[in-house]
């Protein structure tokens, strides 16, 4: 047999041109989808970090035991005067290892908990507050066998805590030695800050307050130094 | 100097050219011999162009590894057999003919000279009834031209296997060949009369 005879016959048969048309359709298909791959992919890819590392913090809050809270409290707290102690202690406890609901209570229901004494904190703390913080709870609880007025708000990821207890054995921030930062309409303002917390307080006659927060140091007693007058006087009204 | 530039050109193409022009332009090209072959191997068109199309997806979505300057031609084969074997597996059952020793045994009895008065429509129908592995080596080597070595890496056999196989192909192709010529009472063949 000839092979060139063969070869020609083969070689007789081509493509229609239909099929380039196919393989070219084909091919633009394949990069549109690639294209978008490549767009989606970096993009799924950071949902579902965002999703893990989300679902990890969760998570995280939830599986810490009462024994690791105490230790990283008590890890924080070593490092302050024992009158700031107070009011940071209660924060962490209370606001920082705390899943808050997605719809918190409503004011009326926050009025019921903290009770007549200190109903009269949340409408002075909903005017005084910087406007993207929220009232997110206010309770009364206890830590350490101490009990507090407490009011929680949050703005995005930050956390504040209104701190208020009862002074106890003539608790005092001068008695620690503490001085004052600065003073407002006559009331001695005190600061300290460890890690990332910052706790700016005062006192009343029989309270100690406390603003505490991961907010700048500076912030923070701005916030303080805005609730200080008002909450000073409604405090000293509180029947003991 | 030259050197360096010549052998700097094909990166600055692989670097510069989008990956869907050099495709046109080194794929595209062997259209019709991976079609006229795929038709060969399958015997229909329709079929054919099925398995063509998915030859050059394939070749497509892996043309990042396909290093230019390298036998594209090949490749292309590489992956059409192998498509075709796929769907073979698929679409074949039972295989159409026997392919084995057995069927050399009862059809190649003798190697007969082939006239010259057939027409290609009887060649290609004459090669569509060999065994598809001798056939696939037939087109490979003596149609499409590729040397043992490379119808060896297309059709992952070793070299002997391709020589054993073209030279039977051959054979089986003069036999078939001989009996079209006979069916037409053309000539005579060496040995007798056809």
């Amino acid at each position: 047999m000839n092979e060139d005879r063969l070869r020609a016959a083969v070689k007789s048969v081509t493509a229609p041109p239909r099929l380039q048309a196919r393989i070219r359709s084909d091919i633009r298909e394949s990069e549109r989808k690639n294209a978008w791959g490549r767009y989606l992919l970096p993009v799924a890819a950071a949902v579902l970090v965002s999703l893990g590392a989300g679902i990890a913090y969760q998570l995280g809050h939830l599986r810490m035991t009462t024994g690791s809270q105490e230790s990283y409290i008590a890890s924080v707290s070593g490092r302050v005067a024992n009158v700031m102690k107070v009011g940071l202690g209660d924060h962490v406890h209370c606001t920082v290892f705390r899943k808050f609901p997605k719809n918190p209570p409503t004011f009326e229901q926050m009025v019921e908990k903290l009770g007549p004494d200190y109903e009269g904190i949340l409408p002075l703390v909903k005017d005084r507050a910087p406007a993207d913080f929220r009232i997110v709870m206010a309770h009364r609880c206890s830590y350490h066998g101490r009990k507090f007025v407490h009011l929680a708000l949050r703005s995005d990821s930050k956390l504040l805590s209104l701190v208020i207890s009862l002074k106890r054995d003539g608790e005092s921030f001068t008695k620690e030695n503490l001085a004052p930062v600065l003073s407002e309409s006559g009331i001695p303002m005190f600061q300290a800050g460890v890690q990332r917390f910052e706790i700016a307080g005062f006192e009343s006659q029989k309270h100690l307050v406390y603003v505490v927060s991961d907010l700048p140091g500076p912030k923070n007693m701005e916030i303080l130094t805005a609730l200080a007058p008002a909450l000073r006087d409604l405090l000293n009204k509180v029947k003991a | 100097m030259n050197g360096d530039t010549s052998q700097a050109t094909p990166l600055r193409q692989a670097v510069e050219i989008p990956a869907a022009d050099r495709f046109e332009a080194e794929a595209m090209p062997h259209l019709n011999d991976i079609f006229r072959t795929a038709t060969r191997l399958l015997g229909e068109r329709s079929r054919a162009e099925d398995i063509a199309q998915e030859v050059y997806l394939q070749a497509w979505k892996s043309f990042h590894r396909f290093e230019t300057g390298t036998n594209c031609r090949a490749w292309l084969f590489k992956i059409l057999f192998h498509c075709v074997n796929h769907h073979r597996r698929k679409w074949f059952r039972f295989p159409l003919l026997k392919e084995t020793e057995e069927f050399l045994e009862t059809n190649l009895t003798s190697s007969p000279p082939i006239p010259d008065q057939l027409t290609d429509e009887d060649i290609l129908a004459a090669l569509d009834r060999i065994p598809a592995d001798f056939r696939s080596v037939v087109l490979l080597v003596d149609v499409e031209e590729f040397s043992y070595k490379e119808a060896s890496d297309i059709l992952t056999v070793p070299i002997g296997t391709v020589m054993s196989r073209l030279s039977r192909g051959r054979k089986a192709l003069r036999e078939q060949l001989t009996d079209v010529a006979r069916s037409y009472g053309i000539g005579k063949v060496a040995g007798g009369e056809v």
